[in-house]
């Protein structure tokens, strides 16, 4: 895998530092040749040129013997400005300008190119072809300002070279910046998408054609995201929905069940206890009947008695229970007054540490059922919701209200308009296995003598064979919300 | 084991051949114009020699000549240059590519090796040219006019 810890604008400035590292010195080199080339060209030129014409003037005029003329002619040499030195060699006699100057002399050396050496004079020897003659004229001529103008034009190119590398390696960073900003930013609403913020737009505000195209396509890729995520999202709800509903339905089947197998066998057994009950009752209350009033037995059948009718009393809760007692009398029935008469008695009944407060909402709509058993239903429950804050003291809640089930809410409650009875208590609460088998008969958390653990049992039994729906949601420390759901009549004339 | 240095003789002779041989033409040679021994030419002026090189025409006795160019060594060339046509050499072949554009002009003839430059000197009595004054004084059949350059 690549190195990816090298930013596009250190690159970017690299390669064009490197870039110009090798051709900025080819470039200096050959721009340096050129100058000098043409600088010494120039040089060599001219002086030739005007050593030729001195040569000539000394070939042509006749001037050569004439030492006065001579020295003249060499005079003009220096007085042009031209060369720096002038002599002349001819038939051994050597004639010199009297304006040579005092550091220059001809020392054998003749220059046939242009050098940097030190020695600042080009000295040229040109024979004069004359009848009768043999000499030859030297020529100096100062090479400094030419060398001065070698050494300028370098500083010059130099300088300029430099400032160029400067301006460019300012305008890479400027142009890098300007290029990598719109990016780092895009960078940046990147990672905020990716670390959550699925609603930032990313965007590049940037004049720059394929950052911008960039910056559309992502931005276009992340809306396409955003709706799949959403759509997913959605998808997963629903099923996480239907799968708490399809548990809670489960829950509430197999608690049916067990609750209906319980039923049938605590019904069964119910019943042959009252048959049971029914000879012993009659033939006590009939040997009651026929003792004398003094009888010392009398006590005894009273105590048989007693104990029958409590014994029919359990029996009468557990068929109850199991669905197995007359249900009562049917009938279009408004539940407010056996609920308030329900609340009028627990606010007589409470302790001075649980307040009982009545909430009943909305229109109450008629439900088909018997008032006894409502009353029995409410009475039981709100016992429970006593016993629950008998330690701690709390808030009994007694609601009552109208409802619309969506058929999606409450779980497992059908479609329809309900009357909802509500019992909230705010105290110890329960725990999910304590839940499980509350309305198991028999099944109690008191201690022992303090209950039969048929109240809550008798509430199911009331429940079911109203067809109404028992709703429990309980939390340990927090309390336990009951809420029965009658079906409201109209529904079902409906 | 012990290495036998040997000192392979061929290089080294080259080297010393190369040596002589530059010392012998760059110290105490003269550059002399040369022409047929046969050549009617016995002399020619500073200005017409110039002109000769630069590619103009001119004649000597009535017959026109002809300029061969010795380049054979750098130094003589450059020595050429400055002695004869007064000029760098740029501005030499620029002259010459511009009377050859504008005129059509014979430029002069160019040889590269010294052998080849005094057979044709030798063999055309119209063509001049130049050499070291060593080289010149080993042909029986060229003739030195003068001495252009000296040490």
């Amino acid at each position: 895998m690549a190195r990816v810890d090298v930013g596009l604008a250190r690159r970017v400035v690299l390669v064009g530092l490197a870039v110009h590292l090798l051709t900025l010195p080819v470039v200096t080199w050959v721009l340096l040749v050129v100058v000098r080339e043409t600088q010494t060209n120039n040089f060599v030129q001219h002086v030739r040129t005007f050593a030729r014409g001195v040569a000539d003037g000394f070939e042509i005029a006749p001037v050569l013997g004439d030492t006065n003329n001579t020295g003249k002619l060499l005079d003009s040499v220096i007085l042009t400005g031209e060369g720096v030195y002038a002599e002349l060699v001819d038939n051994g006699h050597r004639t010199t300008s009297a304006l040579n100057p005092p550091g220059i002399s001809y020392s054998g050396r003749q220059d046939l190119e242009f050098s940097e050496h030190p020695d600042a004079t080009y000295f040229i020897v040109l024979p004069i072809n004359k009848v009768g003659h043999d000499a030859e004229v030297r020529l100096g001529f100062d090479k400094r300002p030419t060398l001065d103008d070698i050494a300028r034009a370098r500083r010059r190119i130099l300088e300029v070279l430099t400032s160029y590398a400067a301006l460019l390696l300012a305008i890479a960073v400027v142009s890098v910046h300007y290029l990598t900003r719109p990016l780092a930013r895009l960078g940046d609403s990147a990672r905020q998408v990716a670390s959550g913020d699925h609603e930032r737009h990313l965007s590049a505000n940037t004049t720059i054609r394929e950052v911008h195209d960039l910056a559309a396509d992502l931005e276009a890729m992340r809306a396409e995201l955003v709706g799949v995520n959403a759509k997913l999202r959605t998808e997963m709800r629903e099923r996480e929905r239907v799968e708490a509903q399809r548990h809670a339905l489960e829950s509430q089947l197999r608690r049916r069940q067990r609750l209906e197998a319980l039923g049938t066998l605590a019904g069964g057994v119910a019943h042959e206890v009252n048959n049971t009950l029914v000879p012993i009752m009659l033939f006590a209350q009939s040997v009651l009947d026929a003792l004398p009033p003094d009888s010392p037995s009398r006590e005894d059948l009273l105590g048989i008695l007693r104990s029958a009718r409590r014994s029919k009393e359990v029996v009468k809760k557990v068929l109850t229970f199991s669905r197995q007692m007359n249900s009562g009398k049917r009938e279009r029935l408004d539940l407010t007054e056996p609920v308030e008469e329900v609340v009028r008695l627990f606010r007589a009944l409470a302790p001075a540490s649980i307040s009982v407060v009545k909430c009943i909402e909305g229109r109450c709509l008629p439900v088909i059922a018997d008032a006894t058993l409502i009353h029995l239903l409410t009475m039981n429950l709100c016992t429970n919701a006593l016993q629950a804050m008998r330690a701690t003291g709390g808030t009994l809640t007694v609601g009552l209200a109208p409802l619309t089930a969506t058929g999606l809410e409450p779980a497992g409650v059908a479609a329809g308009n309900y009357m909802q009875l509500r019992i909230q208590d705010t105290g110890h609460g329960m725990d999910t296995a304590t839940m499980d088998r509350i309305f198991e008969p028999f099944f109690t958390t008191r201690d022992a003598g303090e209950g039969t653990g048929l109240g809550l049992a008798v509430v199911h039994g009331i429940v079911e064979s109203l067809d109404a729906t028992l709703l429990v949601d309980s939390s340990t420390g927090l309390g336990t919300d009951f809420r029965v759901l009658f079906p409201a009549a109209e529904e079902q004339t409906a | 084991m012990k290495r036998r240095h040997t000192v392979k003789p061929l290089p080294w002779v080259l080297i010393g051949i190369l040596l002589l041989s530059g010392a012998s033409t760059a110290r105490g040679d003269s550059v002399v114009l040369i022409v047929s021994a046969q050549s009617p030419i016995h002399e020619i002026e500073s200005g017409e020699l110039r002109k000769l090189f630069m590619g103009f025409r001119v004649v000597s006795g009535g017959v026109p000549l002809r300029a061969a160019r010795n380049r054979s060594d750098s130094r003589l060339d450059k020595i050429f240059l400055q002695n004869v046509v007064a000029l760098s050499e740029l501005v030499y072949e620029r002259q010459l590519l511009t009377r050859k554009l504008r005129e059509a002009s014979a430029l002069p003839t160019e040889f590269l090796t010294d052998g080849n430059l005094l057979d044709a000197v030798a063999q055309d009595p119209r063509t001049v040219s130049y050499a070291w004054a060593t080289a010149a004084a080993k042909r029986s059949d060229v003739r030195v006019l003068r001495v252009l350059w000296h040490e």
